[in-house]
């Protein structure tokens, strides 16, 4: 099922247009599925942009084959080590932390 | 009965997988096969020759040809057949290639299944009754649904080759989307000036009949022998009197219309003619906006008009007429953006659509062909194109690539570029897809003589702020996400069928794919052809296409319907649906079932046309009580066919 859909993408880049975090990210959304399809899924593990991605699914939205880019991010932080802890964070950061980087800190901070 | 059978090699396309000599030698145990031979091309004239003698020597009475798929030869073998003096319909095909051969690779089990198969056929054969066609008459006259430059080069060869042709148009004046374009792709002559001409032949050849403002509501028949029940919506115009001469719409105080030719950019009368070279140059009254017709008080267009054309009391007219066979050239539409909001299309009027752009370009358009921004009339200095909006889309869009987009973009870039060279234009594409005579090079020259830049990315978002577009965007090859800005933005938007293919194709009970584009009967050998006999296929009602594809299309329907219309007599197909009348109890369940109109209900029994059956057989796989067979495929036949397969 999801190498069938990765297959489906054909590097037009809607998602890396779409996403509101592209800007700032060390890889963008096409970038990550395109490392998944061609079996290097570690180096979208180690890149930082899936804890910069918001789980806002613009993406997903976006894409006009039907890839789902902001899965593959939940996927590789769910298999990473990597937790980020709310304590850690100062009162400032979690008081203005947007509604949609919360969700996808369910995830990230444990 | 005497069966004779023969084994093909097929070079090594079945010789390589199946043991041919072993499947002769083992059908000869059954008593009735009284001779079996096997030969490298059974197709071939050496092997057609083999078949000949060998029903001749033996005196067969049955043949049966382990070969290919009988979509590929059967013709070729029934001709055979009959050359030797047999009953073409006594002759079985065992498909033991594309069903045996190609798909497998084991030789042991492929040589042990294709010897079932010709068992199978040698048991259908055995039951073969011989078959005899019949004749139907052919009436002499076409009949072309939409009168885009598909449905005009279709009507123009047609007429040219003798035989007379109804054209029928929806709207009030022949041309099509082509009419609205600006110039054409790749060399840039000028739509109106290559089209123009060929709508005043039409319009003037002895053998065309034009029915503008009309459209096909009802189709019976069968090829040779169509009736259509054509509506005339009433014009509210004596075409025999009106002079063209524009004193109406000139006067007409309802100003204030979207003009559909002019997609809205501009507006039109309630008594108008769509665009100045309209053929025919006679207006009609759109009711639906004209004062007269709300509340009775104008009739302006009348008392202005000289020859007294004006006829607000005009009926729509129904008549029927006869045909021999059908062109569908209904052509295309733009697909409706309203599912992709992320590009503001509905939200600025300075995102526009490609068809919006040949407009804004066009001499005879709302701007005089000034490029304005349909805002505030200022001259764009930076334009971005936007490629592959709706098509390549399966989630909100279609599936396939709408073909003209990279080459109509490449020329509007172009023509922008020449009118003002000072422009700066940007093209975010997916891919750019130029196969075509002449085509790359068009696309190269955009890029290395006119300085397009194209970017290998797409748009995310458009915003407009203070009149200036705001985009969000990747360039692919950077590898960068980018904010940048333009005056105008165009859609290459996808095209899709225009909404009235459906029920003409149902009309005409012949096959769509789920695109709604209408299928050919075969893609690579019968392009042209529907499945239905006599239906043909013009333009893109069929599938995506430029213009140059178009015309080609086009003659090539004309070209198949002419071979139609120059015979004095069709051969009709015998395996048809036969109806048992002692057993049939008058239900009716093959009429709903029946694709093709071909059954009736004649004093409480059904009864199936010859000539209208395509012998798909579902009724009777459908009938319950038995009553209806399919010549050629009887219950007997299949039966039978299914014993010897699981003996």
């Amino acid at each position: 099922m999801w190498k069938t859909m990765i297959e489906r993408c054909m590097q037009c880049g809607r998602c890396s247009a779409a996403c509101p975090v592209a800007p700032f990210m060390d890889m963008p959304p096409h970038k990550w599925v395109y490392y998944a399809r061609n079996g290097e899924g570690e180096r979208v593990q180690n890149a930082g942009a899936i804890w910069q991605c918001l789980s806002c699914f613009c993406c997903e939205a976006r894409c006009p084959r039907g890839v789902k880019p902001a899965q593959l991010a939940e996927e590789k932080r769910a298999l990473s080590n990597k937790v980020v802890l709310l304590e850690s964070l100062s009162e400032h950061v979690i008081e203005n932390m947007p509604q949609q980087l919360l969700v996808a800190a369910l995830r990230k901070a444990r | 009965m005497r069966i004779g059978v023969f084994v093909c090699h097929c070079g090594s396309n079945i010789k390589a997988t199946i043991d041919a000599e072993y499947i002769a030698a083992q059908v000869q145990q059954d008593a009735k096969v009284v001779h079996a031979a096997e030969y490298p091309y059974l197709c071939a004239e050496g092997g057609q020759q083999k078949i000949i003698n060998a029903v001749r020597e033996y005196q067969l009475t049955g043949v049966v040809i382990c070969a290919c798929s009988p979509r590929m030869h059967e013709n070729t073998f029934r001709k055979t057949a009959a050359k030797a003096g047999l009953n073409p319909y006594q002759i079985e095909i065992a498909n033991i290639r594309e069903q045996c051969s190609w798909v497998h690779k084991n030789k042991d089990a492929a040589t042990g299944k294709a010897l079932k198969l010709a068992k199978a056929a040698i048991a259908r054969v055995k039951l073969a009754l011989p078959l005899f066609a019949g004749e139907s008459a052919v009436t002499k006259r076409a009949l072309v649904i939409g009168g885009g430059i598909a449905g005009i080069q279709t009507a123009l060869d047609i007429a040219e080759a003798g035989f007379a042709v109804d054209l029928v148009e929806s709207t009030p004046s022949i041309g099509g989307k082509m009419a609205q374009l600006d110039k054409t792709f790749p060399t840039l002559d000028c739509a109106a000036c290559i089209l123009t001409p060929k709508m005043v032949d039409a319009a003037a050849h002895e053998k065309i009949t034009l029915h503008t403002y009309s459209e096909v509501e009802e189709v019976e028949g069968f090829v040779g022998n169509f009736t259509a029940t054509i509506r005339k919506k009433a014009r509210s115009v004596d075409m025999k009197k009106c002079t063209g001469c524009g004193a109406c719409w000139e006067k007409c105080p309802s100003k204030r219309i979207p003009s559909e030719f002019d997609c809205g950019l501009a507006n039109r009368t309630a008594i108008y003619t769509p665009f100045a070279q309209a053929v025919p140059n006679v207006p009609v009254i759109d009711r639906a906006t004209c004062i007269k017709f709300k509340n009775g008080r104008c009739g302006l267009c009348a008392d202005v008009c000289q020859p007294a054309a004006i006829d607000f009391t005009q009926e729509d007219a129904v008549f029927t007429q006869e045909y021999g066979v059908i062109i569908a050239a209904t052509g295309y539409q733009v697909f409706s953006l309203d599912a992709y909001g992320e590009y503001a299309y509905h939200d600025s009027k300075n995102v526009i659509t490609s068809l919006e752009l040949e407009r804004l370009m066009n001499a005879a358009g709302p701007t005089g062909g000034k490029l304005q921004r349909p805002s505030d009339g200022k001259a764009p200095k930076k334009i971005t194109f936007i490629q592959c909006v709706g098509s390549r889309d399966i989630t909100r869009g279609k599936p396939y690539c709408s073909k003209i987009c990279c080459m109509y973009t490449a020329k509007h870039a172009i023509a922008i570029k020449e009118k003002y060279p000072e422009a700066e234009i940007e093209i975010f594409y997916i891919d750019v897809r130029t196969p075509g005579k002449g085509f790359d090079e068009f696309y190269r020259r955009a890029v290395e003589v006119y300085g397009v830049r194209y970017i290998k990315g797409q748009v995310g978002k458009i915003a407009e702020m203070n009149g200036i577009l705001h985009m969000q965007a990747v360039d692919l090859l950077e590898n960068k996400r980018f904010d940048t800005t333009a005056d105008m933005v165009v859609l290459a938007a996808a095209i899709e069928p225009s909404p009235g293919a459906k029920p003409l194709a149902q009309m005409l009970a012949t096959p769509m794919d789920t695109l709604r584009f209408f299928s050919e009967a075969h893609p690579k050998l019968r392009p042209v052809e529907s499945a239905t006999a006599g239906i043909f296929l013009s333009g893109v009602c069929h599938g995506p296409k430029d213009i140059p594809e178009t015309v080609a299309q086009a003659s090539a329907a004309a070209c198949k319907a002419i071979g139609v219309l120059a015979k004095d007599k069709l051969i009709t197909n015998p395996c048809v649906a036969k109806v048992n009348d002692k057993k049939c109890t008058g239900c009716g369940r093959c009429i709903d079932v029946c694709p093709y109109k071909a059954i009736s209900l004649e004093s409480n029994a059904a009864e199936a046309n010859p000539a209208l059956c395509q012998g798909c057989g579902g009724c009777a796989s459908l009938c319950p009580s038995n009553a209806m067979d399919l010549n050629g495929f009887t219950h007997k036949q299949v039966l039978a066919e299914v014993d010897a397969l699981c003996r």
